[in-house]
């Protein structure tokens, strides 16, 4: 494991679920900065406006009424692929359905589906697999 | 197992017959006879050298005639006599009357000819039997249309019966070729197939026995059931002797002289069943008859029908494999088959066929049709369907709301445990602050998750209410009143255009709750700068009534949203610029209602709801 990822982009519109999994995030002190976001275009905009710092990891809540995961990811996969690349993104939602299973194994750069709220262990667990 | 054309029946009970008897198999050669007929030929004790020689090697003196009328017989025809006179030795004349009857099996299947001979001597009035018998040959070949010809291939000419000229209706002057027999045929399909067997025959020595049709010097068309076998004489073939029966007329026949053969008897239970029932002839495809429930059933006489083709009933090119003509042919029965028939000029009964071939008189083949009306049985099957399909849609939107309550409460309840744990460690003032907003949204959004499933709870008491026409403006004045606090918090105008006797039919509770929502929406998604104007009009139109309710507010992306403005995740959005569970409610309960709603919106161009209430 890294000793410390530069920042954790998390997307979901209930705040409060955003709240928690800030707070998991600085427990487990695995990053710098911890960036919430409750609406897709406001995320994507910020990844845009700081290219040049673009986050290690993001969590995004599948179902969100605005712009949802799928939509988010879509625009997303438009950026630039060195930004893109440098993302490591996780789809999360409280109940696991064949077709979001099936929709988020379509999208090549997704690393896996998750269930929330995320645990202390969970992160753990990914920072060791994936950094 | 004996096959029926070697004659292997027993025949040993012929022994011991008083009667002059003998059996002769379909080449004519002699099979068995009883010992009064051996005797009566003088050839007692030459029996086992008699058998299986041939009768006419026997009695040389028979002529050709005996070939023709025994070869009747083995065409089915029954009861013929033929005078006998046989000169003896001592310058005597015996006369005998040979009675020919055909020979079948146990199976109906021909083996050949009983010949039953009586002496002139022994009963005088047989000679008037004889004579009448004659004339009833000709009157049941004219009447059951039968004739006979007889083409010799070695003088190349054909012998017609008077029968015969009276079917084809030939001039008695014309000619006895094979060439004018054949054009006697239909042109197409019954000419090809005539010359075709009749040189089968020819070559082979195939026997033929065929429906085929005519076409008379007198432009009629005629059905007939043509045999035809060919005699061969050292290998080749010698002559060909055909008969030609007229199938399409055989009820005349059958009426006027039904002793002589089965019939096809409409009898009582045909009339009197309480089924639908048509007999068909199955080569012409006309209907023959119908009974009385048929003729009630498509409102139409058994006389009107008659002899009219099936087709006029039937398009079978549009039925592929169900056609019952390729299904007859292939199996001899059809259906069921459900077809749509048109009874005069609106009504329009659904009914099921089936098909059975029977025989008819002279074997012809009929096919009997039974119909049964299944209109009711459709009409139920309809309504039943649509019962199941609505169960479905029910169930489905029952499983997909389960699926989102559990999984939206499973998420605010976690949270709610979570944000509490964290407020029992939180020291610090700020943060405690933050956890407790964070709380009151979630209680905020637990309580209207609640609010929801109760309306719905609600909505799913009242599904088996019977809608009634209520006074849309009493519901809008009651929806502002509910709204009031809104209304005066966003200073929102509601301009209402409804005239007050407009009346929709809906459920009380369902109307109250569907504007009550639509006008919330309208409100609450106003534009920072602008004040809320709401406009409520209707439109009374053949089958439903429109209520359009407009707004100036911030409007909505359909383009990237319309499918999910009224989804069921939706309801469960409580954020920002989410519509809530309002919508949601308001397409279940005018759905509930047959009804329908309709969005038109652009961001920042305001949107326009539009209710479709049935008038129904």
């Amino acid at each position: 494991m890294k000793e410390k990822l530069d920042s954790i982009l998390l997307l979901d519109d209930n705040p409060a679920t955003n709240y928690i999994h800030k707070k998991f995030i600085e427990k487990v002190n695995c990053t710098e900065r911890v960036l919430e976001f409750q609406n897709g275009y406001e995320a994507l905009k910020y990844i845009r406006d700081h290219s040049h710092r673009p986050p290690d990891l993001i969590f995004v809540d599948i179902n969100m009424p605005i712009m949802d995961a799928w939509e988010f990811l879509e625009e997303f996969e438009k950026l630039e692929e060195g930004l893109r690349q440098k993302s490591k993104v996780f789809v999360l939602t409280t109940s696991l359905s064949p077709r979001d299973v099936e929709k988020a194994n379509q999208i090549g750069f997704i690393e896996d589906i998750m269930m929330k709220p995320l645990s202390t262990d969970d992160i753990e667990q990914l920072m060791t697999k994936f950094f | 197992m004996a096959h029926p054309n070697t004659i292997q029946t027993s025949t040993t009970w012929l022994k011991d017959i008083p009667s002059a008897i003998a059996l002769i198999d379909k080449n004519f050669e002699i099979c068995d006879a009883s010992q009064n007929w051996f005797q009566k030929f003088q050839l007692e004790g030459k029996e086992k050298e008699t058998k299986g020689v041939n009768i006419f090697e026997i009695f040389p003196r028979f002529s050709e005639d005996w070939k023709v009328k025994l070869d009747y017989v083995l065409d089915g025809l029954p009861n013929i006599q033929i005078m006998d006179k046989v000169e003896t030795d001592g310058g005597d004349s015996l006369k005998y009357i040979w009675h020919l009857n055909p020979w079948k099996d146990g199976y109906g299947n021909q083996l050949g000819v009983i010949l039953n001979v009586q002496d002139v001597k022994d009963n005088h009035h047989l000679q008037l039997e004889l004579q009448r018998t004659r004339d009833s040959l000709y009157q049941k070949g004219k009447m059951a249309k039968i004739g006979s010809w007889d083409y010799s291939l070695s003088e190349k000419n054909v012998t017609w019966s008077q029968n015969i000229k009276e079917i084809l209706g030939i001039d008695s002057n014309l000619k006895g070729t094979l060439e004018n027999m054949v054009t006697f045929f239909k042109e197409g399909s019954s000419r090809d197939t005539f010359q075709t067997i009749l040189e089968m025959a020819i070559r082979t020595g195939k026997p033929w026995d065929e429906n085929l049709e005519l076409a008379t010097p007198g432009g009629k068309s005629i059905w007939v059931k043509s045999i035809g076998r060919p005699k061969f004489k050292d290998g080749k073939c010698s002559r060909i002797i055909g008969t030609l029966q007229a199938i399409s007329q055989t009820r005349e026949t059958s009426s006027a002289h039904n002793q002589s053969s089965a019939s096809w008897n409409y009898d009582p239970f045909f009339q009197q069943s309480p089924v639908g029932m048509a007999i068909v002839d199955y080569t012409t495809g006309k209907l023959l008859q119908i009974n009385e429930t048929l003729e009630a059933l498509i409102g139409k006489t058994n006389k009107q029908l008659s002899n009219k083709s099936y087709r006029n009933f039937l398009d079978t090119k549009k039925l592929g494999r169900k056609n019952p003509v390729t299904q007859l042919s292939k199996s001899g029965r059809f259906g069921p088959l459900d077809i749509e028939y048109v009874r005069g000029r609106t009504k329009s009964l659904n009914v099921q066929l089936k098909g059975k071939v029977i025989e008819g008189q002279n074997k012809s083949k009929l096919v009997l049709i039974t119909v049964v009306d299944i209109t009711k049985q459709n009409e139920k099957q309809l309504v039943l369907e649509e019962k199941i399909g609505q169960t479905k849609d029910e169930i489905k939107k029952l499983v997909n709301f389960a699926h989102m309550t559990s999984h939206n409460l499973k998420g605010q309840a976690s949270n709610f445990s979570l944000l509490l744990q964290f407020l029992k460690t939180e020291k610090m003032e700020e943060e405690r602050k933050t956890i407790f907003t964070m709380l009151s949204h979630a209680s905020e959004s637990l309580t209207d998750t609640i609010k929801g499933l109760r309306e719905i709870v609600t909505i799913r008491q009242n599904i088996n209410l019977r809608k009634r026409p209520l006074s849309f403006n009493e519901y809008v004045f009651k929806a502002e009143q509910g709204l009031s606090g809104l209304i005066k918090k966003e200073e929102a105008k509601i301009v209402n255009e409804i005239p007050d006797d407009l009346k929709v039919r809906a459920l009380p509770v369902y109307l109250e709750s569907i504007i009550g929502n639509v006008l919330s929406n309208a409100i609450k998604f106003r534009k920072k700068h602008k004040k809320p104007l709401v406009v409520i009009s209707a439109q009374v139109k053949q089958y439903y009534t429109v209520v359009s309710i407009e707004d100036n507010g911030i409007g909505l992306d359909l383009k990237n949203h319309e499918q999910k403005l009224f989804g069921l995740y939706e309801a469960f959005q409580k954020e920002n610029d989410s519509r809530g569970m309002g919508l949601y409610l308001v397409k279940y309960q005018m759905e509930l209602m047959k009804g329908s709603v309709e969005c038109e919106s652009k961001p920042n161009e305001g949107s326009v709801f539009r209710l479709f209430f049935s008038n129904k």
